[in-house]
């Protein structure tokens, strides 16, 4: 494993952004079906 | 090789799902500031830029199918009334004469609560009625009538609440008869009525529809409430029953009265003995346990009664109002009536009850 970290950490920091964005943008999607209620909170009043 | 390949591959989910975890986190962290209405343009936007590729990427989502199914327009069912129609007005023609009369209170007893339906040959004033349908045929569809009440014999419509025994008449004159029939209005339909009988709201209101749904769907037939007993017929079975009550008394058993209600019975005679106020009672009550063990069954408030009535047989002066039609529905009304005069210990037992409530009794 450490092997695997010292030789492809660019792709894995890649991964690690690539999730980031997702995870950041899903939060306030539209798009997702269910949990419409976490987003409440983000909805400008 | 393989095992290789399989860490890359676990690394890279690794570092993606905490990544996804980490960018939630930061998305919340930011909604609590005063960027959140920033952060959530700036996604929208992303939204929108993600819908345009989906729809380049994949034009058959979210599309209508390319070739629609064939279909062939129906026209809409024309229940408009046909009185303007000269011979198809020969068909309506029966309901207009037709006028039923409801006798809320009949004379000639209480199993026979039914509707009369009088047959009389000329209605003086067809024209209202016309006009109320013509009122009703501007906002609605009339329903389909029924030439006559289904067997005979109409519903007692005006137990929907809001629904008066007039508007059960007119009704009638337009058809409708029963329960089921109003319970299968159509919101169409239901305009029409309200249109046709004058009542604006009130159909919604009420739940005329959903009360009758409850009617029509009830497991016994639904009667008409069953009138107070001051007819004429009531007064006749008087006699017939006080007969019936006091022969079981000379006779010290109770012919029909099963166990358990004896059995109540008994104990409740046999509380009143040190009273000393009933002793015929108590005289028949020990013959009615004997008897009483070698049967069984559910204790019938007639039942209970008519022992008590034989407990009761020493003072023959019964009361009138206790002597009810036997079909009157178990109540507190007629038990309390006919309570033993000597019950001191036991008189506060709840007509009706379960026996085993008596039995619970000290």
């Amino acid at each position: 494993m450490a092997y695997v970290i010292v030789n492809y950490w660019p792709f894995l920091a890649i991964a690690a952004g690539l999730g980031f964005v997702v995870g950041w943008w899903a939060l306030g999607s539209g798009r997702r079906g269910l949990g419409d209620d976490l987003s409440a909170g983000d909805r400008p009043s | 090789m393989m095992l290789h390949m399989a860490e890359i591959w676990a690394a890279l989910a690794a570092c993606f799902i905490l990544g996804a975890l980490v960018g939630s986190i930061f998305h919340r962290a930011i909604a609590l500031t005063g960027a959140g209405r920033v952060q959530a343009s700036l996604i929208r936007w992303i939204d929108r830029v993600v819908r345009a590729l989906e729809r380049v990427l994949m034009p058959w989502r979210g599309s209508v199918p390319a070739v629609l199914p064939q279909t062939v327009p129906v026209p809409p069912p024309d229940f408009s009334h046909v009185s303007d129609a000269p011979e198809l007005h020969v068909a309506v023609e029966p309901y207009v004469p037709r006028h039923i009369t409801v006798d809320p209170l009949p004379s000639a007893g209480p199993e026979e609560v039914e509707f009369a339906l009088v047959a009389s040959p000329a209605r003086p004033e067809p024209t209202k009625s016309f006009e109320d349908m013509a009122r009703g045929d501007l906002v609605g569809y009339r329903p389909l009538p029924l030439q006559a009440p289904r067997q005979g014999v109409a519903d007692p419509l005006h137990l929907i609440a809001g629904l008066t025994k007039r508007h059960a008449g007119r009704l009638a004159e337009v058809g409708i008869f029963h329960f089921s029939q109003i319970a299968s209005w159509t919101p169409q339909e239901l305009a029409w009525v309200a249109a046709y009988l004058g009542v604006g709201d009130a159909i919604d209101d009420k739940d005329w529809v959903g009360q009758a749904m409850r009617f029509a769907s009830a497991d016994e037939p639904v009667r008409a409430p069953e009138p107070v007993p001051k007819t004429a017929s009531a007064a006749k079975a008087k006699p017939a029953r006080k007969r019936k009550v006091a022969k079981p008394a000379e006779e010290g058993i109770a012919t029909e009265a099963s166990a358990p209600a004896r059995r109540a019975a008994a104990k409740r005679a046999s509380a009143a003995e040190p009273a000393a106020k009933a002793k015929p009672a108590a005289k028949a009550k020990p013959a009615a346990k004997t008897e009483a063990a070698t049967r069984s069954g559910p204790a019938k408030p007639r039942a209970r009664r008519k022992s008590k009535g034989a407990a009761d047989s020493a003072a023959p002066d019964i009361d009138p109002a206790t002597t009810a039609p036997n079909t009157a529905p178990p109540g507190p009304g007629p038990e309390a009536d006919v309570a033993p005069p000597a019950e001191p210990s036991t008189g506060a037992a709840p007509a009706g009850a379960d026996p085993a409530d008596h039995r619970r009794e000290p």
